[in-house]
């Protein structure tokens, strides 16, 4: 099963904290089994409840919190540009515009160059 | 395939009501028109090669369209109908898995926004006010290719599937077809061209892509060259368009009235066969029978 983005969001946040699966199911009282899953892509669309057991436990800041919890919700976002985005201080705004970006064409942009994008045009204020 | 067919129908549909209810007097000029009905603006930028462009939605909801202004006019113009295509029928993007050389059948999400995207650039009631009696040729697709700002391929692509005769444009990539799209008297006739198989050898587009140059050719070929399970070797027309450089080839496929199959399918792709029909009306009823019941 592929690592989809919730699970690498939440990998990279338990990794931050230095636990185990086993310690954050046992701090956040959520079944260690179903939090590999989340975290190996096995399962998706996780409840408020859980992601917000799991956000307490995993000491996730606003920020973080905000791209976790959509991620849950949107569960094929592209796991380097979740990963671009939790090490480098990506505003949860750019970050959902870059994640929900539709392209055209072959080439592929990587994730700096979509969020380079994603901060332009939230900066483009002459459509409002 | 039924279930394509419904979906495909189901698409153009939803497309030709977008249209309509875009009240857009002259899409030839302006598509802006149909961005400004799903919320979303234009935006021109030079993206670089194998990119045509992208959409974003901001946190308010505008979706901004952002098109490559270094690629040709017809491609930027299908870019945004593209585009809209994916918000008005809320399909994601994905086409990132499918490589440029591979035969692969291309995501059907994005099939569907192709289908959309020519309904928005080549309205159906505009298209049938232009379209000529003529006999198909390359100054007929490129007639209506100009009028409507598209490339050829889009207007082929179009004149086949809106024929009222049997009419198919097959795209082929590297020696492979990878899509033919049908007129109905075609599709009525049972006439089936199989995706992903090679190129007929005795076709015109074997034998330009052959020769390795760039060309355009017409002439005659067998019909059961292209058809699958097809029993008429009688002749039929092919226009071919190889371009040596991207290794891609069309071809327009078409019956001469005189070289018209004598076959028609039912809406199962079973044949009719004729078991002569009901019995001549006489006036006279076949019942009750002669031992009738006193």
């Amino acid at each position: 099963m592929p690592e989809l983005g919730l699970g690498t969001a939440l990998r990279i946040l338990r990794d931050r904290r230095g636990l185990n699966v086993r310690e954050v199911g046992k701090l956040s009282d959520v079944d260690h089994a179903y939090i590999y899953r989340l975290e190996s892509g096995e399962k998706t669309n996780p409840s408020d409840e859980m992601v917000v057991k799991l956000l307490k436990t995993l000491k996730a800041n606003d920020r973080e919190a905000t791209i976790l919890r959509w991620l849950a919700s949107h569960s094929d976002a592209d796991p380097a540009l979740v990963v671009y985005a939790m090490d480098n201080d990506v505003h949860p705004d750019a970050f959902m515009m870059a994640a929900g970006v539709r392209h055209r064409g072959q080439a592929r942009p990587d994730p700096a160059t979509l969020i380079k994008r994603a901060l332009a045009l939230l900066e483009d204020t002459d459509d409002e | 395939m039924t279930n394509n067919r419904v979906d495909e129908v189901t698409i153009q549909l939803r497309a030709r009501q977008f249209v309509a209810s875009s009240a857009t007097s002259n899409p030839l000029n302006d598509l802006e028109i149909y961005a400004k009905a799903v919320n979303a603006i234009l935006r021109y930028e030079a993206l670089g090669v194998n990119e045509s462009g992208y959409t974003m939605a901001k946190p308010g909801g505008k979706q901004i369209i952002v098109v490559n202004s270094d690629e040709s006019m017809e491609r930027q113009r299908f870019t945004i109908c593209h585009e809209v295509a994916h918000i008005v029928l809320g399909l994601s993007s994905r086409h990132e898995h499918v490589p440029p050389w591979s035969l692969a059948k291309r995501d059907p999400n994005e099939i569907a926004c192709d289908i959309f995207a020519s309904e928005l650039l080549l309205p159906y009631k505009g298209w049938l006010q232009v379209v000529p009696d003529d006999e198909p040729s390359v100054s007929v697709i490129q007639t209506l290719a100009k009028r409507f700002t598209c490339s050829f391929h889009v207007a082929a692509s179009r004149y086949a599937s809106l024929a009222t005769f049997p009419c198919a444009l097959v795209t082929m990539d590297r020696g492979g077809i990878r899509h033919a799209a049908r007129s109905t008297p075609l599709r009525n006739l049972g006439a089936w061209i199989t995706p992903r198989s090679s190129v007929p050898p005795e076709s015109i587009a074997a034998r330009l892509r052959d020769r390795g140059e760039s060309g355009t050719e017409q002439g005659e070929v067998p019909q059961d060259a292209w058809f699958d399970e097809w029993s008429e070797s009688d002749p039929m027309n092919e226009l071919a368009r190889h371009n040596a450089k991207s290794d891609s080839t069309l071809s327009l496929l078409w019956f001469s009235d005189e070289d018209m199959p004598e076959r028609e399918v039912d809406r199962f792709n079973q044949r009719y066969v004729d078991d002569g029909g009901l019995q001549e009306l006489t006036g006279h009823l076949p019942w009750p029978g002669r031992s009738k019941r006193k």
